[in-house]
């Protein structure tokens, strides 16, 4: 099992005695005392490196004491720097109430300092937070989803085209681009059906935390269903993350008292559901939690929407550790006692990412690495060798869907995608059509002309796309009729070609038949090799036939023609 | 017809207020923003901006009062009949300055806002009615609660046995109906209702009025509904003129409670005049 560390970083100061009604507003914030926080959690985070840690994860919430981490891109950025070998992984950006580009640069940006170390993840957020953003959640699941896939593929592609519901992006391509080829999978929690499913359709890391065993278990055991059933391929124990609150101790007995007062005081900076006076609809559905049904005796039996009472009732209640251990909320004790649970819960539940954090609530920094010192020495050698993966194969099948491999052949790549504009009969560029007749073959041309450089100085350039490794050159259409209406033959030869002044500078950019236009889907065909109209440059499309054969009507209605290049203006003022 | 949400911090932000309505006081919570929304509740009386307050009130400004005498369990004199309450509501209307609304009415709530919409046809936009009682007579014969005790009224009003989860904050919340204080306002509405009908769950003069409704309709229905069963849904259906029906899977008297995510997109989506198919929802023809 891989094992990873992570901590939220809870405000360390609120008073004990605030009632429910009392909104916890940053009112209750000494930033001094934040300044201080955030350099020990670091301190903590950054050293789980020196103990074999696989990695480290950050994660946000917003506008709550529970976490004083609004960004997590930020504080891993800052791990990044602090250690050398480790992943630092993030999860994770609340990407639906981001741009997803921005999130896409962040990541490439995090995977470029870390040198290939990031772990990229996500939430849809809790519902407090669409509250403060004031969002509508019934648009959550769908915002959500259009996310991640604007930046799955700013983050895999060269370019980016999107139409949604929520974002339309033209053709973005953002910079950086990531270091790791393929780009791993995406981290997520994944508890309802729909989370679950989406998980699995994009081969995800899913993982659980603050609930029992078998509820991790219910929402992995769905994910190999859909995934072995519905998808057909088999997900490994690296599918599944656990994460559990911690707090181990030499001295059982009081370490267990502590870890029920560190987990109150977690309770206690949730904040109280003022501005959420009731569950928010629209996140999930009726149908969200159908693999639950037969398992509803579970943590939010401890009332995790009414702090108050949550923490009430940890500090009146008898066994309450064993309480809170069962329903998957917080583990403490001595080591001894935590091992045995913790193999279990990873055995059963079917997870091979375990993360932990051990400093929780007003856990105090040096708690917080003892424990994780007693971790690193008694339960890490025993958790390394539960649900090892049995073959690379499963875990080859983690990565994300690699760029497809790009051939010289051209075979199976796109056109050209980043055209800004279109040559056809209406450009401006156009002068008319022009026939020539040379030894027994007539030849009809479009003819078009790049405009001279503009009074302002400002110099133009068409741009036609030859191949290249990422694209098979720019695509060129083309459709032929006679006065008739009729489709010319396929031997008609086709010359798609531009030169300078004075007929120098001479570039072929296509030479063929036009027997391959109308061989190809939508009459359309690459570029053979790039070519460069500056300005005052003529650009000629040509169609030439034996003087026998029925010619071409290039002034006929169905007689058209596209070619889908660039043109660059530049403005020398800009 | 706005289709765009105010957002989520809008809808979760409540007053209590109360508004004086002739010689009665009438406690209310409003929330939201946007044409006005008249929600009458029905056995159990609105236990605070919840789940289904805040998703009408994504789209709404909603009006939920308590009906005058129903938090202490007793009538007040004014009150003989359910015509008594949908006059005082048209009256509550007024005082809030509200010309037309939106009208739901759940259960009691939606016999009241029938015999409103026939009052004054003129001030509702639309209608939801929601398990609604007022049926008797024919094919259709009213419950009488006053024969149900504690187990026959939970087992005729939930379609759930046991512990219920329902998307909560951090994921499946587990709801335990019957131990909850929704039910016991239930229980305290069983006895207001016995004492303003004598237990009966509808009348039989109101069925041939029930074509002089003009609004545009939805009736809403839990599929397994046993205090008020689906078959007055099509009875409904089949009088009211612009009507039509959205069966809710799994779901008793309350689909408010047992399927609320379901609940609030089929209103919504008939309030905001959208066509969109629920998962959950059978829908029957005008």
């Amino acid at each position: 099992m891989k094992i990873f560390a992570f901590e939220e970083i809870t405000y360390p100061g609120l008073p004990g005695n605030l009632g429910p009604e009392v909104r916890l507003t940053n009112r209750y914030c000494d930033p001094n005392l934040v300044v201080q926080h955030y350099k020990e959690h670091l301190e903590e985070l950054a050293r789980a490196e020196d103990y074999g840690f696989d990695g480290i994860f950050v994660n946000e919430h917003h506008f709550t004491a529970s976490n004083n981490n609004p960004d997590c891109n930020l504080t891993a950025a800052v791990l990044i720097d602090r250690t050398k070998n480790c992943h630092i992984g993030v999860i994770g950006n609340i990407i639906a109430l981001r741009h997803p580009l921005a999130v896409a640069e962040e990541f490439a940006m995090l995977d470029c300092l870390s040198g290939g170390r990031f772990i990229p993840g996500m939430v849809r957020g809790l519902p407090a937070e669409w509250v403060s953003y004031n969002m509508d959640p019934f648009t959550a699941r769908n915002r959500f989803a259009e996310a991640y896939h604007i930046i799955h593929q700013a983050l895999t592609q060269e370019l980016v085209d999107y139409e949604g519901e929520f974002w339309n992006i033209s053709r973005a391509s953002i910079w950086p681009k990531p270091v790791q080829k393929p780009f791993p999978p995406f981290w997520m929690p994944a508890g309802s059906l729909e989370s679950i499913r989406f998980a699995a359709e994009n081969r995800l890391v899913a993982c659980q935390t603050l609930q029992p065993t078998m509820v991790l278990k219910q929402c992995f055991d769905e994910y190999r269903r859909i995934a072995g059933e519905e998808l057909g391929w088999k997900p490994g124990f690296n599918n599944f993350a656990g994460l559990r609150f911690m707090h181990l101790g030499e001295d059982h007995r009081k370490a267990v008292e502590e870890g029920v007062g560190m987990f109150s005081y977690l309770m206690l900076s949730l904040g109280r559901p003022v501005l959420n006076p009731a569950p928010l609809p629209g996140f999930n559905t009726d149908q969200s939690y159908k693999h639950r049904q037969a398992n509803a005796d579970d943590v939010f039996s401890y009332g995790l929407g009414n702090t108050s009472d949550a923490a009430s009732k940890v500090k009146s209640e008898p066994s309450q550790a064993d309480k809170l251990r069962n329903a998957g909320l917080m583990l403490s004790g001595s080591p001894e006692s935590v091992a045995e649970w913790l193999v279990e819960d990873a055995k059963t539940a079917g997870y091979g990412n375990l993360i932990v954090t051990f400093r929780v609530g007003n856990g105090t920094h040096k708690q917080a690495l003892k424990s994780q010192e007693l971790f690193a020495k008694h339960l890490m050698p025993i958790l390394r060798k539960v649900n090892v993966e049995e073959n690379a194969k499963a875990s080859e099948e983690l990565v994300a869907k690699p760029l497809e491999v790009r051939t010289a052949s051209g075979q199976g790549l796109p056109f050209y995608q980043d055209f800004n504009y279109s040559l056809n009969r209406d450009a401006i560029e156009m002068v008319g059509v022009a026939r020539y007749a040379e030894n027994g073959r007539v030849t009809l041309a479009w003819e078009m002309q790049v405009a001279k450089i503009a009074e302002d100085g400002s110099p133009a350039q068409i741009i036609v796309p030859g191949p290249a490794p990422e694209h098979k050159g720019c695509a060129i259409q083309l459709h032929l009729v006679t006065k008739d209406g009729a489709e010319i033959t396929d031997d008609a030869g086709v010359v798609l070609e531009a030169s300078g002044p004075g007929d120098l500078d001479k570039q072929v950019m296509f030479d063929g038949g036009y027997g391959q236009f109308t061989g190809a889907p939508d009459h359309m065909v690459a570029a053979q090799t790039r070519g460069v109209a500056r300005n005052d440059y003529s650009i000629r499309l040509s169609i030439s036939l034996p003087s026998t054969a029925a010619q071409p009507d290039l002034e006929h209605e169905e007689s058209t023609f596209e070619i889908k290049c660039f043109k660059h203006l530049l403005t020398l003022s800009a | 017809m706005p289709t765009a949400s105010p957002g989520a911090g809008i809808a979760c932000q409540y007053i209590a207020g109360s508004a004086q309505v002739g010689e009665l006081k009438t406690e209310f919570l409003k929330g939201g923003k946007g044409p006005p929304l008249l929600y009458l509740h029905g056995l159990s009386r609105s236990l605070g901006w919840d789940t289904d307050n805040i998703g009408l009130a994504l789209h709404r400004s909603v009006y939920a009062p308590v009906l005058p005498g129903w938090k202490a369990g007793r009538l007040p004199t004014q009150i003989t009949s359910l015509q008594d309450y949908a006059r005082l509501m048209l009256a509550f209307m007024d005082a809030e300055k509200i010309e037309k609304a939106d009208l739901l009415g759940h259960s009691v709530g939606g016999w009241i806002a029938l015999h409103i919409a026939l009052l004054a046809p003129e001030r509702i936009e639309r209608l939801v009615l929601v398990d609604s009682m007022g049926l008797d007579g024919g094919e259709t014969p009213a419950t009488d609660i006053s024969q149900l005790d504690e187990a026959a009224l939970y087992s005729a009003a939930f379609a759930t046995r046991g512990v219920l989860v329902v998307a909560g904050d951090f994921g499946g919340v587990p709801l335990d109906l019957r131990g909850g204080a929704l039910f016991k306002h239930v229980m305290n509405g069983q006895r207001n209702l016995i004492a303003l009908t004598g237990g009966k769950c509808g009348e039989v003069s109101l069925m041939p009025c029930l074509k002089g409704i003009s609004a545009e309709t939805l009736i809403v229905w839990g599929e397994s509904d046993r205090l008020t069963p689906l078959d007055h849904a099509h009875i409904f259906a089949s009088h009211i003129r612009r009507s039509r029906v959205a069966v809710i899977e799994g779901a008793g008297h309350f689909p408010q409670k047992e399927k609320p995510q379901t609940f609030l997109r089929v209103v919504c989506n008939f309030l905001l005049g959208r066509d969109e198919p629920v998962e959950g929802v059978r829908a029957r023809p005008d």
